[in-house]
């Protein structure tokens, strides 16, 4: 909890707005310094339809999925820097199946592969999504991160359902991992974009 | 549980290019005055007022089901003649039902075919029925024609086409025929007499503005011409969207009038925030981190983490590769959720040998159901696709088959409130909203599991519920009608009871309730339940003996003792619609039954309506002839977002009259084992993992 205070006001911004107010310029509250202060690893996340943003530590790794966390207790779940499921963010990701998406950015097939996710409706019944998803090749990009510039691959994914086409993009590291990403979170949340923004 | 198809299953219906069905100045589906036939969306529920020379209607209209509509109108109606005979009625507060249903949805080559009956059940000055035809001619065109009977027939009346069903058919009984108290069903006027054609037209030209045109068939007999001069059957609107829930409107009437109409639609199926804002919940912990300790010790911290998460540990047993808690649920409005969390608790609690976890629900006492879950299913399970499916199906809901002694230090246990309370009191015809605002004062204390003493003082702060002077001119005994008399007191001690809550035997729940039970009456209340773990019905027996209270609501009786009980039956039948009989004697001990027919969301929210016809004639009940009213339930976590058990209810009725009155006694059974049972349990899983 110390690693917060030392954050101060940048994450006591939090994820705290809903509806059509102006995104606090959270980011410009953080520095390299203050990152690379507080020794592990750190997320930016912002969610630009729902006006939020916020900083994430690791809450707990279990079997290949990571948990992040805000100060305010809402998650995100991470396979390999994709999104498979947030908490607390008012109209949530439940649960996700990305292997196709994970299996093409480890080099396997990239086209016509599905992505599902499930949500909740308003009665508290499951419902899904199912995507019918393309990646592109990937080509070399710069991932500028708080005064660093990362040298990373970019993949954009294509995804198409009934009435609603949507588009990925994942910069990823030499070794594979998630530098940034925009991954799309279900109709009412729209996009979601993941930085990490610590060096590992 | 309710699943949509896992491939291009349908989600949130997207803000669509079609026209939105608006409302009619009656606030149901249509166009000025007229209706259409294309039902609202399902389960919309809306508040409509609209006002146009002496006469304004509030209308609560519910799409019953897709395609049945239900409306309650309360219309204000100021120097009307309502039989047409030149006697002016300086004003007339005319309460009426109304219904629609779609025979026949559009297709690609017909259009949308509804009937209607305008004030089923009164004798008021909008009775009539009709029959519509709607036709959508583009994404911003529609049209509509119909044929109506009674007041729908008054221009250009013609012979009813229905004339060859009997001769009946020919003549229109007129409205007050053999009827002095209002509120009966009137069938015998039913597509009766002339009919009359009536159409029009609604056009959107740009997203937010509609553009309504009629040919209206209404003639206004009885305001036209003792409050306007009704010069044109054409008719136009304007509409415009002010937000997704709030629509204005304007119209040119008649010729020779000016309207206005507000209306608000909400649809209880479209929360703002579908998995609401509270934090996320614990994760699971895997069985190799598994905390190091026995489990007694385990006890103390799985007590304080549930207790963060809105839970009591009530009881705790563990054996040989299982751990059996008892846990009460103060938070969390699906209970669903609530056994979630406990899981997820469990799993970061429990030493790694515990392998099998029973989670007990309980309250006042009263074991709710039983949840048993593995570990290895919750680790496998918590981020797979569709997991809280998984987990359903690994999951033994049942009912619990003994009981645990209760943990240490919980009883006894005091608790006390202090919250705002809002009362309102609808259709005084000397004041049609009054209400008080003030705040009330709570207490409970539990010296054991299922005893439970409570009171609740409230304290009006402002209001008028007091100013009201409507003195009963029942000819029963006053058991409701003198509400009037107990509004004035304050402080008013609303609730003094001690309560035993008690299981005697295998799917048997029994309550004994004693003292101030309500703030009309005082006495024993005993009852009596069958309700298996998961069943869709229930069973129910009520007996009770109450002494009528005196007006300051305090330690004073007055005369009336009255002993009164039912018979009840609860009937889940699925898809959300539930009812209730009950059958017995009632306050002014009368005997007779009630029917409520409900439509529970599995959000909370609930949409419902009762009838009670008992053996006190028509005429000695008075206005209305017998009980009836429609029932809100609007969950708060619904509104808020944020994580509460607790909803907000509102019951309307026409008139608060003494036949069909039941005792209003608080913890009844039914309602205290439903949301937590087993049904309750599947249908609201999909939150498990939330």
């Amino acid at each position: 909890m110390k690693a917060w205070q030392a954050f101060g006001a940048a994450l006591a911004l939090g994820l705290a707005g809903c509806g059509p107010t102006i995104v606090p310029d959270v980011r410009s509250l953080l520095s390299r310094a203050a990152i690379d202060g507080y020794g592990a690893p750190l997320l930016f996340v912002e969610v630009p339809d729902q006006a939020l943003a916020a900083s994430l530590i690791v809450e707990e790794i279990r079997d290949g999925t990571e948990t992040w966390r805000t100060a305010d207790r809402q998650t995100i779940s991470l396979q390999e820097g994709l999104l498979v499921a947030t908490r607390g963010l008012g109209n949530d990701v439940m649960s996700a199946d990305v292997s196709g998406t994970r299996a093409a950015l480890a080099g396997g097939p990239r086209t016509q592969y599905a992505r599902f996710a499930s949500f909740l409706d308003g009665d508290d019944r499951t419902v899904f999504r199912s995507l019918l998803c393309n990646m592109a090749p990937p080509r070399p990009d710069t991932v500028e991160s708080f005064s660093l510039a990362f040298p990373v691959s970019l993949h954009v994914e294509t995804c198409a359902t009934t009435g609603l086409v949507i588009e990925n993009r994942y910069w990823t590291d030499p070794d594979g991992t998630m530098r940034r990403s925009q991954q799309w979170a279900g109709p009412a949340l729209g996009m979601l974009y993941i930085e990490r923004i610590s060096r590992e | 549980m309710w699943r949509t198809g896992l491939i291009g299953g349908l989600f949130f219906a997207w803000a669509g290019g079609v026209l939105a069905q608006g409302l009619n100045s009656y606030g149901v589906q249509g166009l000025v005055d007229m209706p259409t036939a294309l039902p609202l969306p399902d389960g919309e529920l809306t508040f409509s007022t609209s006002h146009f020379v002496n006469q304004t209607r509030q209308t609560l209209t519910f799409q019953i089901a897709p395609r049945l509509t239900g409306s309650f109108r309360y219309a204000q109606l100021f120097d009307i003649s309502p039989r047409d005979d030149g006697v002016i009625r300086e004003f007339l507060y005319d309460r009426s039902f109304s219904l629609q249903y779609l025979i026949a949805p559009e297709s690609d080559r017909f259009p949308a075919v509804a009937v209607g009956l305008n004030d089923i059940i009164g004798t008021g000055v909008y009775s009539s029925e009709y029959l519509v035809a709607t036709r959508t001619l583009s994404d911003t065109v529609r049209v509509t024609a119909g044929i109506g009977w009674g007041r729908l027939a008054g221009v250009g009346a013609f012979d009813n086409p229905l004339g060859f069903l009997g001769s009946g058919f020919d003549v229109r009984p007129d409205r007050f025929d053999g009827v002095d108290t209002g509120g009966l069903l009137r069938t015998n006027n039913w597509f009766r007499g002339p009919a009359a054609l009536f159409a029009g037209l609604e056009w959107r030209p740009t997203p937010d503005w509609t553009v309504v045109a009629e040919y209206s068939s209404d003639a206004y007999p009885y305001e036209s011409p003792y409050i306007f001069e009704r010069r044109s059957p054409l008719n136009f609107g304007l509409r415009y969207q002010l937000t997704d829930r709030v629509t204005l409107g304007a119209q040119y009437l008649y010729g020779s009038e000016i309207g206005l109409q507000v209306s608000y639609q909400v649809n209880p199926s479209r929360p703002r925030f579908t998995t609401g804002l509270e934090p996320a919940p614990p994760l699971v912990r895997s069985v190799e981190d598994a905390p190091v300790m026995s489990a007694e010790d385990a006890q103390g911290p799985l007590a304080a983490q549930l207790e963060a998460e809105g839970l009591t540990l009530h009881g705790y047993q563990t054996g040989p590769g299982w751990v059996r808690v008892e846990v009460e649920n103060i938070r969390w409005r699906q209970a669903a959720q609530a056994v979630g969390r406990t899981a997820r608790v469990l799993t970061r609690t429990m030493p790694a040998d515990v392998a099998r976890f029973e989670i007990v629900l309980v309250e006042r006492g009263l074991a709710q159901s039983l949840t048993e879950v593995t570990r290895s299913d919750l680790e496998e399970t918590e981020f797979a696709l569709d997991g809280a499916w998984a987990m359903q199906a690994r999951a033994d809901i049942r009912a619990p088959e003994d009981r645990l002694a209760p943990v240490e230090g919980l009883f006894p246990r005091f608790d006390w409130s202090v919250a705002p309370y809002l009362t309102p009191s609808l259709f005084d015809p000397d004041n049609p909203l009054r209400a008080d605002l003030g705040l009330s004062f709570g207490v409970t204390y539990e010296p054991a599991p299922g005893i439970i003493l409570s009171g609740l003082l409230r304290q009006p702060v402002i209001g008028n519920l007091d100013e009201s002077t409507r003195a009963s001119d029942s000819i029963l005994p006053r058991v409701r009608s003198d509400a009037w008399l107990y509004d004035k007191a304050a402080p008013a001690l609303t609730r003094l009871t001690a309560a035993w809550y008690f299981q005697p035997g295998q799917d048997l729940y029994g309550r004994v309730t004693a003292g101030l039970l309500e703030p009309m009456f005082a006495g024993l209340s005993t009852e009596l339940m069958w309700y298996p773990a998961g069943s869709r019905l229930a069973l129910g027996a009520e007996l009770n003996h109450v002494v009528q209270r005196d007006y300051d609501q305090m330690f004073d009786f007055r005369d009336y003792q009255v002993t009164t009980g039912h018979l009840s039956a609860y009937w889940d039948m699925g898809q959300g619609y539930t009812a209730q009989l009950d059958v017995g004697r009632y306050l002014a001990g009368d005997w007779g039954a009630t029917l409520s027919l409900d439509r529970r969301f599995d959000n909370g929210w609930v949409v419902g309506a009762f009838a009670t016809l008992t053996d006190v004639p028509f005429r000695d009940f008075g206005e209305g002839s017998f009980d009836k009213g429609i029932r809100l339930v609007v969950p708060i976590d619904w509104m808020t977002g944020e994580p509460y058990r607790e909803t907000a209810g509102l019951v309307i009725r026409p008139i608060l009259r003494d036949g069909g009155a039941r005792l209003s006694v608080d913890g009844r059974l039914y309602d205290l084992l439903r949301p937590a049972g087993g049904a309750e349990l599947a249908d609201g899983w999909g939150r498990f993992w939330r």
